[in-house]
């Protein structure tokens, strides 16, 4: 029985080590959205049935970058054993990624509370610390602010 | 100058007083002469921050006092205001002359703020080619140490910052191309707000953009702008209705730097403007200095304007989201 009950802990312990822990979307959208999708960061988002003008992608270290929509067809979201990573070749090298925990968005129709929304609020949780473009694509780079 | 003298020769008495009685190595004494040279060596150190202006390139700083400044060449200049009636005979040292022998060479522009946070920004080319001074002297008077001037001379008045605090270099931040665009009439209108004389300057720009910080571009319709932070600045601006259109003001922007008739506000890509204080979207793209316009751009809904309408046509008036796609 005790045998049977430690080969079960291990085992669920092995599953969540082997399970991808995938990232979140999170800003301007009603509920938390827990993602696991790998592809272009416009398809990913379109796929959580999500609209959005700006995204704050964000590594787990806190190094962050923020770009519009325009840019999200060239960044792509792929898994590498355990993690998820975004990688561009058409975008400022902060676009390349290790690990990312969570995508931030924004949207005009989200309401606002006073003068803030969602996203703004959150946005206030981090630093910013460059500008960077390739031809018309601009992105920002952030860092979160320790808590 | 002179009280820094005094300072300078009073700290050196008190050592020397302290020294001589051997004070110090008495048990205790140490401590007893560092608690009473505290407070001298403090105001020491005030007086020398008093006047310091730091120049900032890149990750090197410098300090620079009324002391080092006098050690250039004079260079004096007379100005003229015609719209005041004002003329004066300034002296000071040449601000290229302060640069090159910091080695500050490397640079598009410089932004200059005051102890008031008044705020602007001169190019290196107009550096190299007016005559800009740091003026020690208005009218054969020494300015205080703390309120030394920049005076541009071939540039309005407003750009002459006094009490400089801080030149820091800076490469031309080439604004990105708009991509979504708003007319300021249809935030207002959208918000009940087409009556009120003033309105909070959050009111139209937090419908609009996605973060109410970093820095801003904001544009008068005579082409006076300003890039500044947000937070620091325009937290508490207004809009006020003046002859002409909308005054942008607040308590933390220095009167002189006050936008009147207010046309157009622009963070990284997403751009918000008065359609009403333009004829059409070219005479927008003129004032902003855009290299080039699109032939036409989307509402949100694929809807298709010609920016070669002018605003007057109805079509720029359908409301929302205005989209500038890329090639």
């Amino acid at each position: 029985m005790e045998k049977t009950i430690v080969l079960s802990l291990l085992l669920v312990l092995l599953s969540a080590c082997t399970t991808p822990s995938g990232y979140i979307l999170t800003g301007n959208v009603e509920k938390e959205i827990k993602l696991t999708t790998i592809g272009s960061l416009d398809e990913v988002i379109a796929a959580a049935g999500v609209k959005a003008e700006y995204a704050l992608v964000v590594a787990s270290d806190g190094t962050s970058f923020f770009l519009s929509e325009q840019s999200f067809p060239l960044i792509e979201i792929s898994k590498v054993q355990n993690e998820f990573n975004t990688r561009s070749d058409l975008l400022p090298p902060v676009c390349n990624l290790n690990n990312i925990s969570e995508i931030i968005v924004y949207n005009t129709h989200y309401p606002l509370e006073g003068f803030y929304t969602t996203f703004s609020e959150r946005m206030k949780g981090f630093e910013f610390l460059g500008e960077s473009s390739m031809g018309f694509h601009f992105v920002r780079k952030y860092n979160r602010l320790d808590e | 100058m002179k009280i820094l003298d005094v300072e300078r020769s009073y700290l050196k008495s008190r050592v020397h007083f302290y020294f001589v009685k051997t004070e110090f190595i008495k048990p205790g004494g140490l401590m007893k002469l560092l608690r009473k040279l505290l407070p001298v060596v403090m105001v020491y150190f005030y007086i020398l921050s008093l006047g310091a202006m730091t120049l900032v390139d890149g990750n090197r700083s410098f300090d620079v006092q009324l002391e080092d400044l006098i050690k250039f060449e004079a260079k004096a200049l007379k100005t003229r205001r015609e719209d005041k009636g004002l003329s004066d005979s300034w002296q000071g040292v040449l601000l290229r002359d302060v640069l090159s022998t910091l080695e500050i060479t490397n640079f598009d522009q410089l932004k200059i703020t005051s102890i008031d946070n008044y705020q602007i920004r001169i190019t290196h080319q107009e550096i190299e080619e007016d005559t800009v001074i740091i003026a020690t002297n208005r009218n054969g008077k020494d300015l205080d140490r703390e309120w030394l001037r920049l005076i541009v001379p071939n540039k309005r008045d407003m750009f002459w910052v006094a009490g400089i605090n801080v030149i820091q270099t800076e490469s031309f931040a080439e604004m990105p191309v708009p991509n979504s665009i708003f007319f300021a009439e249809d935030v207002i209108k959208g918000n009940g707000l087409e009556d009120a004389d003033q309105l909070l300057f959050n009111q139209i720009t937090a419908p609009v953009f996605p973060m109410l910080q970093g820095e801003f571009l904001v544009v008068g319709r005579d082409g006076v702008s300003h890039k500044l932070d947000y937070e620091t600045y325009f937290n508490r601006a207004t809009l006020t209705k003046g002859d002409q259109g909308y005054d942008l003001e607040s308590e933390d922007i220095p009167s002189g730097m006050s936008i009147k008739n207010f046309a157009y506000v622009q963070f990284f890509d997403r751009v918000l403007f008065f359609r009403d204080r333009f004829d059409s979207f070219s005479e927008v793209g003129k004032l902003l200095k855009w290299k080039e316009l699109p032939e036409e751009l989307n509402y949100e809904d694929g809807e298709v304007v010609s920016t070669q309408l002018e605003f007057e046509n109805p079509e720029w008036r359908r409301g929302g989201r205005l989209i500038w796609k890329k090639q």
